[in-house]
């Protein structure tokens, strides 16, 4: 399992972390991601084998185009 | 302040600023809804998910009002903590205000996330069941209330009676639900730029209620630098002010102090301007026939002096006329009904 940070753009109100998280969690090989609006970061913890990081920025994507996320740590 | 104001307030205001608050909720059972349309290519309006999110909050914050009347029947707050609470309500409503408007990312922490093992069961029920996830939501709105309804929370406590208190919480919810239902409805048909116009209307109105919020904690606080003093200096300046203020009767009564009546109406306090002469003692009596809300709790926060007058009831309140002349205010519990003493 690996953990990473990524920075989220275009969030504008706390349900947008809501869906993002749970766009995230339905994404098979990610085992929890938690959003936060007032930092505008969501914390990943996913499987590397059966999912990239490049991935998880394009199911954030998928969900909406105002979205837009960068990898900020890698763990 | 009686239940149909309540409802005006709930209709007029709290509707926008809890959806500000609440809406997260409201959005995320609009969008599992779409979600499963989607899936099941089924054809149907929003309007049912919506309904049962209503009605589970209407009856969540009902028995919230009858819990915070009981709460309030057992003791009453100080009136610091009431001005503390209401200074920080202000705060927080204008810090709502500014997140929406998305002035300084700093103001993001004013938004209330909901807690992270909610919106899992949120979406594990929306899997799982149609009607049950959005009446859950609709449920868990009472652990968010939003500025607004904190200060309808404060009243129902003030209420002092459960089923006044449950009434309170009643009539405000009932009144927010037009403009949920109406938004929630339309939530995904409105486009972008009419959302954001609605945003920015809401952030508005967010703001000026907070001002009257903080005007009434300042008020309470016994200042006389409230707004509505500060135009009235304005205004005197440049017209000529008459101010008939009731004279206070002559002596009498055992202890032979002045007599001031007060007699508490359904608008606030009649008279609401008194004179009473400086250092004397005055015997104040209040008769409460019409006032069911906060201005059943008379205030002079100058003297600490705070007494529940309950409807149908009066009752006298015995106290010295300070020795300086000018103003004297007195409210109710909140600072919304005032008046003032006029020493000379």
């Amino acid at each position: 399992m690996k953990t990473i940070k990524l920075n989220i753009f275009g969030m504008h109100c706390t349900s947008c972390a809501m869906n993002i998280d749970g766009e995230l969690e339905d994404t098979p090989g990610v085992k929890c991601a938690n959003t936060n609006y007032a930092k505008q970061v969501a914390e990943v913890t996913f499987d590397p084998e059966k999912i990239a990081a490049a991935s998880l920025i394009l199911a954030i994507k998928s969900l909406d185009d105002k979205y837009d996320a960068k990898v900020a740590a890698e763990e | 302040m009686n239940l149909w104001t309540v409802f005006l307030t709930g209709l007029f205001t709290g509707g926008l600023t809890c959806l500000a608050v609440q809406g997260g909720l409201l959005a995320s059972t609009i969008a599992q809804r779409e979600e499963e349309k989607f899936k099941n290519k089924a054809i149907g309006g929003n309007a049912m998910p919506i309904l049962v999110f209503l009605v589970a909050k209407l009856s969540a914050y009902t028995v919230l009002g009858l819990l915070l009347g009981w709460f309030g029947s057992l003791f009453e707050f100080s009136l610091t903590v009431r001005v503390i609470l209401q200074f920080v309500v202000g705060g927080f409503m204008i810090g709502t205000a500014l997140n929406i408007l998305n002035v300084h990312p700093i103001f993001r922490y004013f938004a209330i996330q909901p807690p992270k093992f909610l919106t899992r069961l949120v979406r594990r029920q929306s899997k799982s069941s149609d009607m049950f996830a959005p009446a859950t939501l609709g449920a868990f709105t009472v652990f968010i209330p939003c500025g607004t309804t904190q200060a309808m929370m404060a009243l129902a406590i003030a209420s002092g009676s459960p089923f006044l208190g449950a009434a309170i919480m009643f009539a405000f919810v009932v009144g927010t639900s037009p403009v949920f239902f109406i938004l929630g409805y339309f939530a995904t048909r409105l486009g972008g730029i009419m959302q954001d116009r609605f945003m920015k209307i809401a952030a508005f109105s967010i703001i000026l209620l907070a001002i009257f919020n903080i005007n009434n904690s300042i008020a309470l606080t016994g200042s006389n630098f409230t707004l509505e003093n500060a135009w009235k200096g304005i205004w005197c300046t440049v017209s000529f002010c008459n101010e008939n203020s009731v004279i206070a009767a002559g002596q009498g009564g055992e202890t032979n102090s002045q007599i001031a009546n007060i007699t508490i109406l359904d608008s606030g306090y009649s008279p609401n301007n008194i004179a009473i002469k400086a250092g004397s003692k005055v015997a104040l009596t209040i008769k409460n026939i019409g006032g069911s809300g906060c201005t059943q709790t008379f205030t002079i926060p100058k003297l600490g002096i705070q007494k529940s007058i309950l409807l149908g009831q009066t009752d006298t309140i015995n106290f010295t006329a300070p020795s300086e002349t000018g103003d004297l205010a007195f409210m109710c519990s909140m600072g919304m009904f005032r008046g003032k003493f006029d020493v000379i």
